[in-house]
């Protein structure tokens, strides 16, 4: 066991424990160490953020500094991000001039990002649904009677194509969700366990697949 | 002292999979063999790597949303797995990897992560720090920054594994565009399919859980995989034996199975 990561293994051998016992043992002091615990780990993460801000710093006032290629972005960036910080801490983010500029800026900007996936989507589908193999022409058959299944002109083409593609949703792809949740509930526990014993330490930045932890 | 009510079977389940766990590690350990299957996806990185480094342009690696909480986080940890991966194989190739984060927990780990592995490889002169980088915690602030870097760098390869959202398809078609080999895993099943639709391969699922153990084929982790394929089994078995009895007009596996 290398000694820089032992620690931390051991704080997540007996945080683990801890935490799964609790979910199986109804025990009153098992549940105040385990809430704990959950308590702890949230104030922890809240100081992460405060990293992601001094990475954002950093790496555009190196670039701003250095007057690298499109530097005045990471100027419109860092004054952005200084503004809107000292404009939420002076007037509260319930203010009328915070408020102003997340509704008037940030959301229509946020929605136009989030309107390519349209397009995206499109472009996707059109690579998918070539038909070269046997899977991708019943992708392609699937699709088209789903789409067709929820807009109007499919129930004009025929009144079975609503009813079938409800069924393909309801059923095959119900039946297939399932079956990959299940599994990635089983993945999860057994990393899960991996992590907890301490097999699984890539997390660290050690080496992982250590068994002898 | 007691157990929850509706717990029980959960504890039958989860000491059943701990066992087969440990019994799959002993068999790996005498024998040096246990069957697992082929993950065509898995198989891929060192090519995508690979390819990256000869024509001389970076890996690019998204773990998603990066949660850490209860229901993504395992996800999360799979995604720093594989990045570890990516990142040994990167240095030992002299290959530039940016990694993008949106959580600005998951970020100080993958520096260290990264970090590490050059050091490990004997590169850590090679390691930018400015190269692992937190964008944004909001969707579309980050997908914007993303965009940015894969057309600024033109990247050949484009690794995403962890939780996605929205963000899956328009990464995925982005890095499409600037012609990156994309290897793409999530457990959503609600992104599964816009991955499966364009990237060049998926880790479906359980698939980016096992990716450690696949790839580096230690007894203790092999043990995992056996006792997820034992737990995968035992599911269907529950589900076939189920569905019959309950056909038959009897209940008590499903009465046994909320105890």
């Amino acid at each position: 066991m290398k000694p820089i990561i032992g620690i931390p293994i051991l704080v997540s051998l007996v945080v683990g424990v801890v935490v799964v016992a609790d979910f199986f043992i109804n025990q009153s002091s098992l549940v105040t160490v385990s809430r704990e615990l959950m308590n702890w780990g949230v104030i922890i993460s809240a100081f992460a953020t405060g990293l992601g801000a001094a990475n954002l710093l950093r790496i555009h006032g190196k670039k701003a500094q250095q007057q690298r290629t499109n530097w005045q972005y990471s100027v419109v960036l860092l004054v952005a991000l200084i503004a809107y910080t000292i404009l939420g801490i002076v007037t509260r983010n319930t203010s009328q001039p915070y408020q102003f500029v997340f509704n008037n800026l940030y959301n229509p900007l946020g929605a136009t990002v989030f309107s390519f996936n349209a397009f995206f989507m499109t472009s996707a589908a059109y690579r998918a649904f070539r038909i070269k193999t046997a899977p991708a022409t019943v992708l392609l058959i699937a699709a088209v009677l789903v789409m067709l299944g929820n807009v109007g002109i499919g129930a004009v083409i025929s009144k079975h194509i609503p009813v079938i593609a409800g069924w393909i949703q309801r059923v095959p792809t119900t039946a297939g969700f399932r079956g990959v949740t299940i599994g990635a509930a089983l993945g999860a526990m057994g990393l899960s366990l991996r992590i907890i014993l301490g097999i699984e330490r890539s997390h660290y930045g050690g080496t992982s697949g250590g068994g002898n932890a | 002292m007691s157990l929850y009510a509706g717990r029980l079977s959960h504890l039958v389940f989860f000491a059943a999979f701990c066992l087969v766990a440990y019994l799959g590690m002993k068999r790996f350990q005498q024998t040096g063999k246990v069957p697992i299957r082929r993950v065509p996806g898995l198989d891929a990185f060192e090519e995508a790597v690979g390819r990256a480094t000869e024509i001389g342009r970076p890996v690019h690696y998204s773990l998603g949303r990066g949660l850490f909480d209860a229901e993504h986080g395992a996800q999360t940890f799979a995604g720093f797995s594989m990045l570890k991966h990516t990142a040994t194989t990167a240095a030992k190739y002299g290959c530039r990897l940016i990694v993008t984060n949106q959580s600005p927990q998951a970020h100080p780990v993958t520096e260290e992560i990264v970090r590490t592995a050059y050091i490990e490889a004997g590169h850590a002169d090679a390691f930018n720090p400015d190269d692992i980088r937190y964008l944004s915690e909001t969707q579309n602030a980050y997908v914007s920054g993303v965009i940015g870097v894969m057309e600024r760098d033109r990247i050949a390869a484009n690794i995403m594994i962890g939780y996605f959202y929205a963000e899956s398809m328009m990464l995925a078609e982005t890095a499409n565009k600037v012609g990156a080999i994309q290897i793409a895993g999530t457990a959503n099943t609600h992104q599964i399919p816009f991955f499966v639709a364009a990237c060049d391969y998926t880790l479906i699922g359980e698939e980016i859980y096992a990716a450690s153990a696949y790839l580096e084929r230690h007894p203790a982790q092999i043990g995992s995989l056996v006792a997820q394929d034992f737990g995968k089994y035992l599911a269907v078995l529950f589900i076939v034996l189920g569905t019959l009895l309950a056909t038959a007009g009897h209940t008590f596996m499903s009465s046994w199975l909320k105890k």
